[in-house]
Order: structure tokens, then C-alpha cells, then sequence
């Protein structure tokens, strides 16, 4: 099963904590120097599935290999993984370079090859100086790679990060995104990732898993996910979307009309298969809607009212209101004409951008 | 001056009278009492004799140095003792259990150590429980009296300190999230280095004002050695005890005191700097 490349690999993994089952049969692979996320909602189980790589949670049945080797009997302190906690847990009473040097002692380093990599992996985080410093005296983003340095510092075959963006202010979060992608290439280490920001997912990972009561909806790249999300809650989960209730009406291929709850019919794109006659969501993401009298030919067209604009720079969008369901389409700046509330609008799509997928639950 | 000022000194004025006549003053006249020699014919002068005989008298210096020694004993014991049982309550033990062991800890302590001191006696003297059991037992032949000896003063002062060890240590560990015990680990730490460390230096300031309050009570202690220790527990409290009060000698009696005094504060001085710590640090926490 295990393959020479995988780095991390995981077959039937539960956790049980008595009657909640908060991960569940979980099985799949991770690509040496991969950055792979685990995307989910606060609860579904991901920060267990973390604790049981690093060996803090026994798992209930089910095997970890970690570059081959079978983890189910090796204690967090000799796993070849290593974890940025989410709140960083760098300690206190010690400063950077002891912080850094902490692991390099455990393993027996003598004091000179410590200081040599100490300096090594602080100017590769780009914190040359720091060694000196008391953890209090760094800032937010300094504290962040110097927590990742501790743990690069012991080059591990996995390094496990906790949500370490979570606490960071919104500007320097998207900045730290980037640097995260970078020095992940740099180190060439494989990176789980476990978060609940789309974006944060989207933005610096190889592949993602969609994970939602203790088990992955679907595992793929950023665009796959982004583009053919396989379940509805994927779909809804991942990017914004719109979603309509509705039954199907008929199939063709890959192409199905729907009727929706508020009476109109539309065309979407199907890659389950989805039989006649059963309830389905169907979702159109909003930059993929046209507005206005231009987009006419399109497949699918809606009449809708404008309820309110929503300015965001290049990102705004618009609030319509078709038959009773509330509806966001974006709009270029230059369009903003007409925007204002209670304007009629026609908005338009092509079917192969409309998704109908089954209900969540009902497969 | 401005109200808000009037205010301040007024609420600080109980503290200050507080200081002032219960501590300064009182410190302030057994030093200049210490300093006096008294005299029906000459008067009262100024004489060094009281300090001076302290030392020409082994007794007094031995037991002087006796005392800060069984003090010190008193409180690594008490921290030894102490620190298992308060990082089980802080770190291994949840909610409701946790709450019942803090409160079996602080319970004896409702009770006067008057009280506490007789039940020592009442386990630890010859026709007590202890020797009464052994006996029953047929461990030894006939009774032991445990009272009366060095062990008993360490037990008494060693159980009537650990609610002053446990109270901080439990509030340091308490303060130590558990993801810096795990990183250790994740780092690749086994559990005493990590004990060592990350824990021990994180507690160290509630470590250091246990310790403080543990070897201040247990050196300036005059019930548990007089009683669990007997009439002859050379404990330097006793011999204060006896100049002022049997030989109604103030003079050496606040010789004594102020010798006392001189010593708490030098070694509480040297731990603090020994664990490079503050007084701010441990106190103020």
C-alpha cells in the first residue's frame, strides 16, 4: 500500500472519545515535501487527527506510517514529526536560540554544531540577530518563524502546524501566508496544515482534504476543489457560492435541467449521477454570473432585484434578491452603474459554471 | 493638595499605622533595647555585651545555627513533599476531583495548629496510636515514645508548612499551559528534562515564595518544636522565649530577636540570588 514517496500515510484511522466518534475510518496519503491542508469547521475533527500524528491521542483502530515506519507504539518525543502549536507554546524562560536549541539538546547535538545550526535556521527564517532576544520581545509574525524554525531546525519528515495563523491580525496573516508557502518550499519539508480559512488552504497548499465529521469529503488540489467540488458541503465550504434547492428534471450526459424551489428551471453541469425526480442543490459561484443586458445569451437567466451593493474594491459584489432568494454576483468597478437598491436586474450563466450536486446527507 | 491625593493617603494610613506601630516602631526600640546596658548605678549606656555574649556562648550561636539549619531541611522537605502533590492537582487531576484534593489540602488548616499539634502528639507518644499499633503488630516489644526528638520537630514544622508550599505551586503550575509540556515532548524531551527544563523554571517564582514563607514560619516557630520537640528542643525561639519572659532579661532577649531578624533576611537574600530571582517576581505574582 505505502509508497517510497509517501511521507505520511494513514489506513483506517478512528478515534473514538466514548460515544463520539471524532475521527472516522480515515485513510489517505501524503506526498514527501508536499504542503498538505486539512481544511474543516471548528469540530470536525481535524486538531484530533494532528494530535494523533504527533502521537498526543492514541488512535482508537487504524495505523500512522510515517515514512514507512509503523507509529502506533512510538511516543510523541522519538516521532519523526514535529508541531507548531497553535498558540506557538515557545518557552518563555528561555530565549530564541535556547528555544531553537531545545531539540538539538534532547538529541545529543554537542554545543558547538548547536550554535552553528541555531544560526543557520534563524537566517533562514530571516531573523539573524534574534538569538539573543527574550520570546517577549519579538512581534507576532517574528514569533511565528521562529516557532517553525524550532521545529525545521530538527529536520522532520513531517512538520504538523495547528491553526498558527489563527491568531494573527488579518494583514499580517496574509503576509504570513505567503512567507509559510515559501518557506515550505525553501525547506522542502512536508507540511500538515490543519485550519478552518478557506483561504489560508486555498492559497498554500499542494492538495487540500475537505474534512467535515471526522472524514474527508475530498481530497485535491486548491483548483480542483475550487472548481468541482465533489459533495455540497465542498461546494459550500470551499470559495463562495450561491446554492438553490431544487429536484431534477432531466439528464442528458452531463448536463441537467432543474427545477427550483422558487420555479424557474436552469441547466447544470453533473459529474455524479443524479437520478430523476431527487433533490439536489445546484450552485453558482458569483463571479461566474453576469449582470445586465449584455450576458443575454446566455443558457440560464434570472430577473432579480438589487437589494444592496457590497464595496470591496476589486472584490465587491452585489446583493440581488431573485424570486425570495438572496443572491451575490460580483461586479467589476466599472459596472457599477444601476447598482442602486430596488433596480430590476437580468442576471445570466452558463450551465457548464452551475453545479448540481446531491443533497448533503442524501447520498 | 488635591482630593484624589487625600484619598490615596487616607486608604493607605491603615497600612501605614499598621507598619509603623506594629512593625517599625516595635523593631525600631527592641534593636535600641538590644543596645542598652542596664545599670542601678551608672545609668543606662550604650554596650555591644548582649551580641558579644552570644557569641562567647556556644550554646547560643550552636543552636542559633541549629535552628536556620533544621529551617532549611524544614524547607526542601516541605518542597519535595509539595511539588508532586501540587502538579498532580494543577496538571493531572480535572475539574471536580481537582477541586476536592485543593480543598483535602486546605481543610486541616481550618483548624488551630495548636490543635494540629496535640493530634501529633496524640499519634506520636509513647502510649500513643503509633507505638500502640506496632506494638499490636508485633513489630517491636515494647513502647517507643517518637516524640521528643529532631524527627518529630522536622514532621511537625514540614506538615504545618505545606499549605504555604502547595497554595503557590498549585497557582504557578496552574499558569503553565499544557502545549509548552507537549512541545517539550514533540521536541523530543522526555519527562525530566522537561521537568526541568520548562515546568521548574516556569514555577520557579511560585517555588521561591513558598519557599520564603515556609522557612519564615518555620524559623520563627516556637509552638511545634516546644511541644512535638519537648522543653529542651534547643530551638532558637525557646531560648527568645526564655530571656524574656523566665530570666526577664529584655536586653539579650532583644539581642536574640534582632539576631533572628538579621538571619531570616540574609538567607531569604541569598536564595533570591542563588535562583536569580526578585522579591517583585515571587511576591508580586
Amino acid at each position: 500500500m505505502t509508497h517510497p514517496d509517501d511521507a505520511l500515510s494513514c489506513s483506517n484511522l478512528t478515534k473514538k472519545f466514548d460515544s463520539f466518534t471524532a475521527v472516522d475510518d480515515l485513510s489517505f496519503t501524503v506526498e514527501k515535501g508536499r504542503f498538505f491542508s486539512i481544511l474543516g469547521p471548528s469540530g470536525c475533527g481535524k486538531t484530533t487527527l494532528l494530535r494523533m500524528l504527533a502521537g498526543f491521542e492514541h488512535p482508537t483502530s487504524g495505523s500512522i506510517t510515517i515514512k514507512g515506519q509503523e507509529m502506533s507504539n512510538v511516543p510523541p518525543n522519538l516521532r519523526p514529526v514535529n508541531m507548531v502549536f497553535q498558540h506557538l507554546a515557545l518557552f518563555p524562560t528561555m530565549t530564541v536560540a535556547q528555544n531553537i536549541a531545545y531539540g538539538l539538546k534532547r538529541r545529543g547535538v554537542n554545543r558547538a554544531d548547536r550554535e552553528k545550526k541555531v544560526l543557520e535556521v534563524l537566517a533562514r527564517v530571516g531573523l539573524p540577530d534574534s538569538g539573543e532576544k527574550a520570546i517577549s520581545q519579538l512581534s507576532g509574525g517574528q514569533k511565528q518563524r521562529i516557532a517553525i524554525a524550532r521545529c525545521l531546525v530538527l529536520e522532520p519528515e513531517v512538520l504538523l502546524l495547528d491553526e498558527p495563523l489563527g491568531a494573527l491580525d488579518l494583514k499580517l496573516r496574509e503576509h504570513m501566508k505567503v512567507e509559510l508557502k515559501q518557506l515550505q518550499q525553501e525547506f522542502g519539508t512536508t507540511f500538515v496544515y490543519i485550519t478552518h480559512d478557506q483561504s489560508e488552504a486555498l492559497v498554500m497548499s499542494d492538495k487540500v482534504a475537505v474534512m467535515n465529521h471526522g472524514r474527508f469529503e475530498q481530497v485535491g488540489s486548491p483548483q480542483e476543489l475550487y472548481r468541482a467540488p465533489k459533495t455540497a458541503f465542498t461546494a459550500r465550504f470551499v470559495g463562495d457560492t450561491n446554492a438553490f434547492e431544487g429536484t431534477v428534471q432531466s439528464v442528458e450526459g452531463d448536463r441537467a435541467e432543474i427545477a427550483l424551489a422558487n420555479g424557474l428551471v436552469v441547466a447544470a453541469r453533473t459529474e455524479s449521477t443524479v437520478d430523476l425526480g431527487k433533490s439536489v442543490e445546484v450552485f453558482i459561484r458569483p463571479e461566474n454570473i453576469m449582470l445586465g443586458e449584455a450576458a443575454q445569451s446566455r443558457e440560464n437567466t434570472m430577473e432579480a432585484i438589487v437589494l444592496q451593493e457590497l464595496f470591496d474594491g476589486a472584490n465587491s459584489k452585489v446583493l440581488v434578491n431573485c424570486s425570495g432568494q438572496q443572491v451575490q454576483v460580483h461586479h467589476s468597478v466599472s459596472q457599477a452603474s444601476g447598482l442602486t437598491p430596488g433596480n430590476k436586474l437580468s442576471l445570466s450563466w452558463d450551465w457548464q459554471h452551475t453545479l448540481c450536486l446531491p443533497k448533503d446527507g442524501a447520498s | 493638595m488635591t482630593n484624589s491625593r487625600w484619598h490615596f493617603y487616607l486608604f493607605l494610613s491603615p497600612l501605614l499605622l499598621w507598619l509603623g506601630l506594629l512593625v517599625i516602631w516595635p523593631h525600631a526600640n527592641m534593636l535600641d533595647v538590644s543596645l542598652t546596658e542596664r545599670s542601678y548605678i551608672k545609668g543606662n549606656s550604650f554596650s555591644l555585651k548582649h551580641y558579644r555574649l552570644f557569641f562567647e556562648q556556644p550554646l547560643y550561636w550552636l543552636t542559633y545555627v541549629r535552628t536556620a539549619w533544621v529551617a532549611i531541611l524544614t524547607t526542601l522537605m516541605t518542597l519535595l513533599i509539595s511539588f508532586p502533590v501540587a502538579y498532580y492537582i494543577a496538571k493531572i487531576a480535572k475539574g471536580r476531583s481537582k477541586l476536592v484534593l485543593f480543598l483535602a489540602c486546605i481543610l486541616p488548616f481550618w483548624v488551630s495548629e495548636l490543635v494540629r499539634a496535640y493530634g501529633w502528639m496524640i499519634v506520636l507518644r509513647e502510649s500513643g496510636l503509633l507505638s500502640g499499633l506496632l506494638l499490636s503488630l508485633g513489630i517491636i516489644s515494647e513502647p517507643v515514645e517518637f516524640l521528643y526528638n529532631d524527627g518529630a520537630i522536622l514532621l511537625g514544622l514540614v506538615y504545618s508548612g505545606m499549605l504555604f508550599m502547595i497554595v503557590p505551586l498549585v497557582s504557578a503550575l496552574d499558569s503553565l499551559d499544557n502545549s509548552y509540556i507537549e512541545a517539550g515532548f514533540d521536541l523530543g524531551g522526555n519527562r525530566w528534562n522537561i521537568l526541568r527544563e520548562i515546568v521548574i523554571p516556569h514555577a520557579m517564582p511560585g517555588i521561591v515564595s513558598g519557599c520564603i514563607i515556609v522557612f519564615m514560619l518555620s524559623l520563627g516557630n516556637y509552638l511545634i518544636p516546644n511541644l512535638m520537640g519537648g522543653k529542651d528542643s534547643l530551638w532558637f525561639t525557646e531560648q527568645i522565649f526564655t530571656q524574656f519572659i523566665t530570666r526577664f532579661n529584655w536586653e539579650q532577649g532583644s539581642a536574640f530577636g534582632i539576631l533572628l531578624l538579621t538571619l531570616s533576611s540574609l538567607i531569604v537574600w541569598l536564595s533570591l540570588k542563588v535562583t536569580r530571582q526578585s522579591l517583585s517576581s515571587t511576591m508580586g505574582q
